[in-house]
């Protein structure tokens, strides 16, 4: 019994593969609750009309692709669907071209399915710009100078017609803030009171951010994959995503197997030892 | 199944292997990943910088518009640089940090504290329900265990104490569970990979 406290971790890795494997083939189709964040997230884009300016933040790397690149995708594409105009910002460098490849991906989709998505017109990617919070409270003031008047393709503001309209980030231009650390949230928490502030985070982050939701600093978020699961269920009814939590939901299960497994050898060896 | 003949893809699912072949052990492959990876993102952030904020800068600003004050600070950013030159001119790279921090401090006590009072306020709600009622217990245990002045001498903060302690328990918890998700989150996403875009395998 005792040896179930030192399993080799090869073959925990084994089995989480194996475990992991067989639902990404042929899912069972386990029941996917619903947060009262994604949906607030989701309503409020809902409640979005035609030409409303809303803001997108990539604050993440490539290390959190996984979790938040389908929420970015997913909302993304609803705002397009709304009618709503996006300017995406990236507070993390090595995260903006990433989030340029998703909006492009999102807005192609869009397109398809009959809505507007064309680029400058009803988005705009602006991308990452140095200086940190001293740049984005500067977004405020003079939101063309703080950027160098051109966007992450190199576009000048001029030749733009959504940046027509942006000239300052108003508190009446909400944002969605894709967060995997820091930089990210505290930059809104700190610099942009009074403007709607919404979250799609990382799973590892939910305890920081769930007292933001509660209280009132953030509106609405979405949880890691589940989040963006979720959201998928309220604007398709499915999705790419949803499809994974099958394998998520077996992949904890193995977890728990293992906690219990790991405490009854701790248990055997504390009796042996008397 | 119809295996992948995209090079991008092939040099995706190989350095993916590369990085999980680590789980059984340390190899040249996996170091091969890592060092490939830390390269290529330095170097992307390089060339992102120098493309997407200094050119476009200096083109709008100091060239187009004559706003020279723009040289002067970027002067003062290069003194940053003189750490590696020869001892005598090493201390010039304290200004840059003297202004950087001289901000930066100003800055962070300026607007700091709002975001942490905002919760400390949301903490003291009225105790309308159960789940307030128990919120706010919960949240007294918790402040207990911290107690280290008075300690085991009082014997509510003594059992308070050890009730917040299950609480603090209970959220790491939590953390836990959630940074599992993260994790499985990730390898799900390349499991989809190498078995859809690689191997052509049909899922789900």
């Amino acid at each position: 019994m005792e040896k179930l406290e030192n399993i080799d971790p090869r073959w925990v890795y084994l089995v989480m593969a194996i475990l992991l494997t067989i639902p990404i083939l042929k899912p069972v189709g386990l029941a996917l609750g619903m947060d009262e964040g994604t949906k607030a997230v989701y309503n409020w884009v809902e409640s979005l009309k035609p030409g409303d300016i809303v803001f997108g933040d990539v604050a993440y790397a490539g290390g959190s692709d996984a979790e938040l690149s389908p929420q970015l995708s997913a909302w993304f594409y609803h705002c397009m669907k709304k009618g709503a105009k996006v300017v995406m910002v990236a507070q993390w460098n090595t995260g903006a071209s990433l989030g340029y490849k998703v909006c492009q991906a999102a807005a192609e989709k869009a397109k398809k399915d009959g809505y507007s998505a064309e680029y400058g017109t009803d988005w705009v990617y602006v991308g990452w710009k140095a200086g940190g919070t001293t740049t984005w409270r500067q977004m405020q003031v003079d939101f063309w100078n703080a950027c160098a008047e051109t966007d992450h393709l190199g576009n000048k503001f001029s030749d733009l017609p959504l940046m027509q309209r942006v000239k300052q980030w108003t508190p009446d231009m909400p944002v969605m803030i894709f967060s995997a650390g820091s930089p990210g949230v505290p930059t809104y928490t700190n610099y942009f009171v009074g403007w709607p502030l919404y979250v799609g985070n990382v799973a590892v982050q939910a305890a920081e951010i769930v007292p933001l939701v509660r209280s009132g600093q953030v509106k609405g978020n979405l949880l890691g994959m589940t989040g963006a699961a979720q959201y998928e269920v309220l604007l398709w009814g499915g999705g790419p995503t949803v499809k994974k939590m099958d394998a998520q939901s077996l992949g904890h299960l193995w977890i728990i197997v293992l906690i219990v497994l790991g405490n009854i050898g701790y248990i055997s060896k504390l009796r042996k030892k008397g | 199944m119809h295996v992948s003949t995209d090079p991008q893809v092939w040099i995706m699912a190989l350095c993916t292997l590369a990085v999980y072949s680590y789980l059984y052990k340390e190899n040249p492959f996996w170091r091969l990943a890592e060092y490939a990876l830390v390269a290529l993102y330095t170097s992307y952030s390089v060339a992102y910088y120098w493309h997407g904020y200094l050119i476009p800068r200096i083109k709008t600003y100091v060239i187009e518009r004559h706003q020279y004050y723009y040289i002067v600070f970027g002067l003062l950013g290069l003194l940053y640089y003189c750490r590696y030159l020869p001892g005598k001119v090493q201390w010039l790279a304290r200004y840059p940090i003297a202004v950087e921090v001289g901000w930066g401090l100003g800055a962070v006590i300026a607007v700091s504290p709002r975001s942490p009072m905002q919760q400390l306020a949301d903490s003291m709600r009225p105790l309308k329900n159960v789940n307030d009622v128990i919120f706010f217990l919960l949240l007294l245990t918790a402040f207990m265990y911290f107690f280290f002045t008075v300690g085991k001498k009082s014997p509510v903060v003594s059992v308070g104490g050890k009730i917040g302690r299950l609480v603090l328990m209970v959220a790491l918890g939590t953390a836990f569970g959630n940074t599992i998700q993260g994790r499985i989150s990730l390898f799900l996403q390349r499991l989809s990979f190498l078995l859809a875009d690689w191997l052509g395998i049909p899922i789900g």
